[in-house]
């Protein structure tokens, strides 16, 4: 049985062209940088596992920074802002104020992101001097280029004006109508910019305070605790970054997949607003194992921490409620046999599900590394990323794409290429994640490290207390084998996707909520009062053990030089094609020197 | 005549294969018992095979299972 | 506002949950004791390391009854002393520092894992039982000769250890 499509009506393409166009780009930024970071992916997956080996293992750092900085910086946050100009300009019903405005920053995170991506690159052709691996995180004393720096600077402000721009939009239409509620997804949008504002203000300060001029020469040392700890300021809320415009999707989108409604807005607004309030005053606990931060610093963080797992449990209730209502509506019945009314055949349905599901691990593994002092037991170990592709690698990344079924054909009036390949896509990527993050996981607990290109080594082997460590390198080079199937059969679609038939009546009006937001306290809307606590809760959390920091090691570090992370005596493999990329490079590092110097 | 979809046989197949594989890590990490990695999992897939071809076929109906009891 | 009964008793349910763990972290921490990483190491100058009468030299030595200290450097892509050799059922306090970029310190199959960051030294005590070798490896990123960089941990018999004495880098 289709979903409920409200035949004949407009699509979002025919009632905002222009609009329409912006989230397209956005979207296709983000469905590049995918792909381009899916193939990095593979390459690390079988290098790793000692399975197939293409480049020397120093390149294996230039191709993680890649794959990180890719996945989680260009394809989550292009998709984020594709979709929340969706959002907002669909739930307040009107276009963008100035689509001049909106190509503006849009572009202006396409050159940071090409900015970044470039000096990452450079870290492949050793005779240009340009490289940044560094990895995502860019922990000092490693320092990169500053067009690595300054390109993610740029990228920032771009979504920061972004964010502007629907607050502008909001502004307006709040004009127009001075005693409405908020419409739920705006509303989802505003508290989601609110929260990536307060915690954009760590790395704005790491990056633009310090790393940037430090890489330009203008300063002489950083303090490396201080820039980290500035990072995870950032590096924990913005996973909530990447984790909300998900929820967004799950809440008012999915249960109209379902065939139903959302069970409650209010709750729904209870939920971005605890996210508002949580997500930044938790990052030292990524710092659990640092030196030089006192443990009750690492205590309140811990606490923080474990109270931000209500909002996602909620979000459990309230998804699942609301596709039982919607099973039921369709005429499922049962305790659980109502799961088989369920319109299992939809990609974008199933797509979402599995995400959900495998959310859930996601959400316990993290548990296990919020547990302060069992911390030390996976530290930098494999578990951590097996832990991070289940939340940000299926929960973020499949929901996008299972989304992005369902979109897409709205944006473009097209209809998809297929849809039976698009099922078989996100189903390929949950077993194939299922097979990767387990032998992460479990290759982490037996203290297999992360972000090591061989984890083989001369003086010990690693003890595994059942099966072996062989067994689970298979089984994660399989896993990312999968993956990078399901990306190709994702981007083949969307591709193909372009010389479809074009198909009017793809509008879909998303039903209201079956609890709506009249039932909930007026307070909730009120995003000043939350903004201010979200504030004041960082200030508690970070004051303290920035100024001990300071104190004990100084603003700048003592005796701290500056290591940039380039391959000094690169060995390139026989025939590879890497060699070939030399002479275009030392030309495009001569235009680009002169640039800079 | 059966009563689970074409689709609904390959998710479940999916999410049956993956239950069931975690269950050996949890076996092994928690219980120590250690299942020789080949053997589980042509089991496994076996499991999920028959699983998938009796549903598919109507040789059993999921609606004989607990799925259909009213609350 | 309105909230359904299921709602509340998941909402119950889901808050005991937290409260359980926050529970479980806070006896591992005071009941158990242990003890996290945290600024009891000090700092240092990371230029001056040869010049610190610790890191100078790294080593183990005896600081107490059986209590030992390890002296230790990580630095692109060794640990120092390479191996730490330390005796049967003591206590060892680890002080790890080093001289150019973050590292990672983790004693391999257990939970002795820190990082290392110039211009801090991370101080991290544990219990050593019986007699054997552990491998070491540095988990967090520093470099293209990252994935090379490994120690070793023996743990000799104590009478082995007091014939031979503590181990020079």
């Amino acid at each position: 049985m289709a979903e409920a499509l409200d035949a004949g009506a407009p699509s979002f393409r025919d009632r905002f062209p222009d609009e329409a166009a912006v989230v397209r780009a956005a979207l296709l930024s983000s469905f590049i940088a995918l792909t381009l970071g899916a193939v990095f992916g593979i390459i690390q997956g079988l290098h790793r596992t000692n399975v197939l080996r293409v480049l020397d293992s120093q390149f294996y750092y230039t191709i993680l920074t890649a794959h990180g900085v890719l996945m989680v910086v260009s394809f989550t946050i292009f998709f984020l802002v594709g979709l929340f100009t969706w959002a907002t300009v669909r739930s307040l019903e009107r276009p963008l104020e100035d689509i001049r405005y909106t190509w503006a920053w849009y572009g202006l995170m396409v050159v940071g992101t090409l900015m970044a991506v470039v000096a990452i690159l450079g870290g492949f052709v050793p005779s240009v001097d340009i490289s940044a691996d560094v990895l995502f995180t860019f922990y000092a004393p490693l320092q990169a280029h500053p067009l690595f720096y300054g390109g993610l600077a740029i990228f920032v402000i771009g979504t920061w004006l972004a964010g502007a721009d629907w607050f502008w939009s909001w502004y307006n239409w709040k004009q127009a109508h001075p005693d409405e509620r908020i419409p739920l997804q705006a509303f989802m949008v505003l508290t989601t910019m609110l929260m990536w504002y307060i915690a954009t203000i760590g790395i704005a300060i790491a990056v633009v305070g310090f790393l940037l001029p430090w890489s330009l020469g203008l300063i002489e040392q950083v303090n490396p605790l201080l820039t980290r700890t500035l990072f995870w300021f950032w590096g924990h809320p913005v996973v909530y970054f990447w984790l909300m415009p998900a929820y967004l999707l799950w809440y008012t989108v999915l249960p109209s997949l379902a065939g139903g409604r959302l069970f409650s807005d209010p709750l729904a607004r209870v939920v971005f607003v605890l996210f508002l309030l949580l997500s930044t005053p938790v990052g030292i606990h990524h710092q659990y194992v640092d030196p030089g931060i006192a443990e009750g610093f690492k205590m309140i963080a811990m606490t923080n921490t474990m109270f931000l797992l209500l909002p996602s449990l909620l979000t459990a209730f309230t998804v699942v409620a609301s596709m039982e209502h919607g099973a039921r509506q369709r005429g499922g019945t049962g305790l659980f046999g109502w799961l088989r009314a369920l319109p299992w055949r939809d990609p974008a349905f199933t797509g979402m599900t599995l995400a959900g599901l495998m959310f859930a691990a996601g959400g316990f593994s993290g548990m296990i590394n919020a547990g302060m002092n069992i911390n030390y037991l996976i530290h930098n170990t494999l578990w951590v990323p097996g832990h991070f592709h289940l939340t940000v690698g299926t929960a973020v990344a499949l929901t996008f794409m299972a989304a992005t079924y369902w979109l897409w054909p709205r944006l473009t009036n097209r209809q998809l290429y297929s849809r039976p390949i698009a099922l078989g896509q996100v189903v390929l990527w949950f077993v194939g994640m299922a097979l990767m993050s387990n032998a992460m996981h479990v290759m982490g607990l037996f203290g297999v490290p992360r972000r090591t290109a061989e984890p083989q080594y001369q003086g010990f082997d690693f003890v595994a207390s059942f099966g072996s460590i062989t067994e689970l390198r298979i089984q994660l080079a399989l896993g990312a084998t999968l993956l990078f199937v399901s990306t190709l059969l994702f981007a083949a679609n969307i591709a193909l996707s372009s010389w479809t038939p074009t198909v009017s009546g793809h509008g879909h009006r998303l039903p209201d909520p079956l609890s709506g937001p009249g039932d909930s306290p007026v307070v909730l809307d009120n995003l000043k009062l939350w903004f201010g606590i979200g504030m004041v809760l960082v200030v508690l959390a970070y004051t303290l053990p920035l100024a001990s920091i300071v104190q004990d090691s100084g603003l700048f570090g003592r005796g701290i030089d500056a290591y940039p992370a380039m391959i000094e005596t690169p060995v390139l493999l026989e025939g590879s094609p890497l060699s070939l990329a030399e002479p275009l490079a030392s030309k495009v590092s001569a235009m680009l020197s002169g640039v800079i110097s | 005549m059966r009563d689970a979809s074409p689709a609904g046989v390959l998710l479940g197949s999916a999410v049956l294969f993956v239950i069931l594989w975690e269950l050996r890590s949890a076996l092994g990490l928690l219980a120590g018992v250690d299942l020789s990695a080949p053997a589980y999992f042509l089991t496994t897939v076996a499991i999920v095979a028959i699983t998938a071809f009796g549903l598919s076929v109507g040789l059993f109906q999921l609606s004989a299972t607990v799925l259909d009891q009213r609350i | 506002m309105d909230i359904h009964s299921y709602e509340k008793i998941w909402l119950v349910l889901a808050v005991l949950l937290i409260a359980g763990f926050v529970s479980t972290v806070t006896y591992g921490a005071t009941a158990v004791g242990v003890q996290m990483i945290d600024d009891d190491g000090g700092t240092i100058d990371a230029n001056a390391l040869d010049e610190d009468p610790r890191f100078g030299n790294p080593r183990v030595e005896q600081v107490g009854e059986n209590h030992y200290a390890a002296y230790v450097v990580a630095q692109q892509f060794i640990f120092r002393p390479d191996p730490i050799t330390v005796p049967a059922n003591s206590t060892v306090t680890f002080y790890v520092t080093s001289p150019d970029v973050i590292h990672g310190f983790e004693v391999v199959g257990t939970n002795a894992n820190t990082m290392v960051v110039p211009g801090q030294v991370s101080k991290l005590t544990v219990t050593v039982e019986e007699p054997r070798e552990y491998g070491i490896l540095c988990n967090e990123y520093c470099g293209n000769g990252h994935h090379t960089m490994e120690g070793k941990l023996i743990v000799q018999p104590e009478d082995e250890y007091a014939q031979g004495g503590s181990t020079d880098g």
